[in-house]
């Protein structure tokens, strides 16, 4: 059954065949993840750890798959050269001022590498040539600055912990909290701040009234506005001034050299002012003088009185006391006219006023 | 009981001894070309529908079972990787292995049981053909290619039915569900998988045909001969993943 064979041939090659295309495909795919088909470029990069990188892991910019870890070698005792090769249709975006960084994929995921692209402007990168590094905190450094995070912690949360207690064990501040009166006080008193400083403000408001009072009558001195202004601007006033007290000064030079004269001259004992204040003698007529003028006026007075009454005199005497009798009662009417006027205006009725409630 | 008496040891000497006369013939030529190309249309092309379902269903089931736990971890976009990565690795080979030995291996050691029995056998070597050659050799190569092929069929079915199950529970497009499966796979865990398929179906071609050609005078030679040839070739199966499993770790592509 030649048919049948060449049939049953058929099947058996599509079988094949269909599994050789499905292995071939998932290979195909791999590789080209892996990229081992497509045309690469390598690059390098000195770390000075690369944190269990590994050959075959990836390479990513910004995010992207773009190559992967061809080879990882010890240059010396702190730098491990990796070497990376990259699709060589992402040169264009890979500068020369990239930087390589080792990261993580996810949390617990490969290790891989971040190209970094930083500003400003660069060339494409070349096969060869040598990236910059960075280095991301390590697990360990972030445990420690962890480590002490937490030791601050224990240490604050400690300090709270007594407070917390002393807050407790103060009967004061209890006393303090569960007092009524002492709540309705403070809101008085807030009542009352609150008042005093509306009144505050107000009296704020005055002083910068008056502040700006001050500002304008500064501005009105400044422009030489009023007496003052004038005391204080006008140049001829200060001048004027200035001539006066000169002149002042040498009225008072004269004085004292006057002074001067005339102490030395009562001093010398010439002259009349020395014969008045030093010779004793003088000083006793003059008394005696004065004695004598004082008991010619006595006399004269008793001669005056001697004449009143004489009778050729008398009668003019009379009409003089007469006439200044007359002068009296006349002011003494007048006075009484006005004192009744007065009265009258006062007694004048006003309206009652309505009672005040 | 000495060393020389015990007939594990003795049985994997002359079932070595086997592969080494396998080995010698095979390569010795007059080959038997349609014979082999019959062999493999039964032994692969006809195993397909039976390897494929337990695939599909191996597959879906992973994927269905997987999901309340990983979705208890908020990790739902790791299945296709992980069921992805079970069934190339290992859920793929050793079930279509085991699948295939109980259909493959049984009858082959049940038809070659049968012509030793029935002096089949003897009667070709009187008349001049090479029995082993004709029957040995082509159904050894036969099971040796075909499993590997049966293998990355069934995984192919496990993983598209691992897509339906996901889309059962929420909505994945094929595009997607390609780039986590190959974001998870790498040669190391293709390679290694599809290479021990070879040995395990040396090893149950091997283990049928041996069990077939030495079997026992008399009918229950021949059920006899069926179920060892399962039995053994399933075990051997088992002992050759372990071996490549450390293989595999030796090698760092683990």
């Amino acid at each position: 059954m030649p048919a049948d064979s060449t049939r049953n041939n058929v099947r058996l090659g599509l079988f094949v065949m269909a599994g050789l295309g499905c292995v071939l495909f998932v290979l195909f795919l791999l590789g080209r993840q892996q990229n081992l088909f497509s045309h690469s470029m390598m690059v390098r990069a000195d770390f000075r750890t690369v944190a269990g990188l590994l050959t075959g892991n990836n390479v990513r910019l910004g995010g992207i798959t773009v190559g992967t870890v061809k080879k990882i070698s010890i240059l010396n005792d702190t730098t491990v050269r990796v070497e990376m090769n990259l699709n060589s249709d992402v040169r264009a975006f890979v500068r020369k001022n990239a930087v390589a960084a080792i990261g993580t994929d996810g949390l617990v995921g490969n290790t891989i590498i971040n190209l970094n692209a930083r500003p400003g402007p660069a060339a494409p990168v070349q096969p060869g040539d040598i990236l910059q590094t960075a280095t991301p905190p390590g697990l360990d450094a972030m445990l420690g600055t962890l480590e002490k995070s937490n030791k601050n912690l224990v240490g604050i949360t400690k300090g709270l912990r007594e407070i917390t207690d002393k807050i407790n064990g103060s009967e004061a501040l209890w006393k303090l909290l569960s007092n009524e009166e002492l709540a309705a006080n403070v809101s008085q008193s807030a009542r009352g701040a609150a008042l005093t400083s509306a009144r505050l403000a107000t009296a704020a408001q005055d002083v910068q009234q008056l502040t700006h009072d001050a500002k304008q009558l500064a501005r009105g001195i400044q422009q030489g506005r009023g007496p003052l202004g004038y005391l204080l601007t006008d140049q001829d006033f200060a001048g004027q001034v200035d001539h006066a007290a000169r002149q002042l000064a040498g009225t008072s030079d004269t004085l004292a050299a006057t002074l001067t004269d005339l102490q030395r001259q009562v001093q010398s004992g010439a002259g009349p002012l020395n014969t008045l204040l030093a010779d004793t003698a003088a000083a006793r007529q003059v008394r005696l003088s004065l004695r004598n003028v004082q008991q010619s006026t006595a006399s004269l007075r008793q001669s005056m009185e001697a004449l009143q009454h004489n009778f050729l005199l008398r009668g003019y005497f009379r009409r003089q006391e007469k006439k200044k009798r007359k002068a009296q009662q006349k002011q003494a009417e007048r006075q009484e006219e006005r004192q009744q006027a007065q009265a009258a205006q006062q007694e004048t009725p006003t309206p009652p006023k309505p009672p005040a409630d | 009981m000495s060393l020389s008496d015990s007939p594990i040891l003795a049985e994997t000497g002359a079932m070595t001894r086997f592969a080494g006369r396998f080995l010698r013939e095979g390569l010795r030529p007059r080959y038997e070309l349609p014979e082999f190309l019959r062999q493999c249309y039964v032994i692969g092309y006809q195993s397909l529908p039976l390897v494929g379902i337990t695939g599909f269903i191996m597959g879906l089931v992973l994927t269905l079972q997987s999901h309340p736990t990983m979705a208890q971890f908020g990790a739902e976009s790791w299945i296709p990787t992980m069921v992805s990565l079970t069934i190339i690795r290992e859920m793929g080979p050793i079930i279509t292995a085991l699948i295939f030995a109980g259909k493959i291996g049984s009858s082959i050691g049940a038809e070659l049981g049968s012509m030793r029995v029935t002096e089949q056998i003897d009667a070709m070597e009187v008349s001049g053909t090479n029995p082993f050659k004709y029957l040995v050799v082509t159904r050894v190569l036969a099971t040796t290619l075909m499993l590997p092929l049966l293998t990355i069929l069934a995984d192919a079915l496990a993983l598209y039915a691992s897509y339906l199950g996901i889309n059962t529970k929420g909505v994945t497009t094929l595009a997607l569900f390609t780039n986590n499966v190959l974001s998870g796979l790498t040669f190391g865990d293709v390679l290694p998988a599809v290479l021990k398929t070879f040995f395990f179906g040396f090893a149950i071609g091997l283990i049928g045909c041996y069990k077939g050609y030495h079997a026992n005078k008399g009918t229950e030679g021949v059920g006899q001969a069926a179920n060892t040839a399962v039995v053994v070739s399933s075990l051997v199966i088992f002992l050759l993943d372990l071996l490549a499993v450390q293989i595999t770790g030796l090698l760092g592509l683990i």
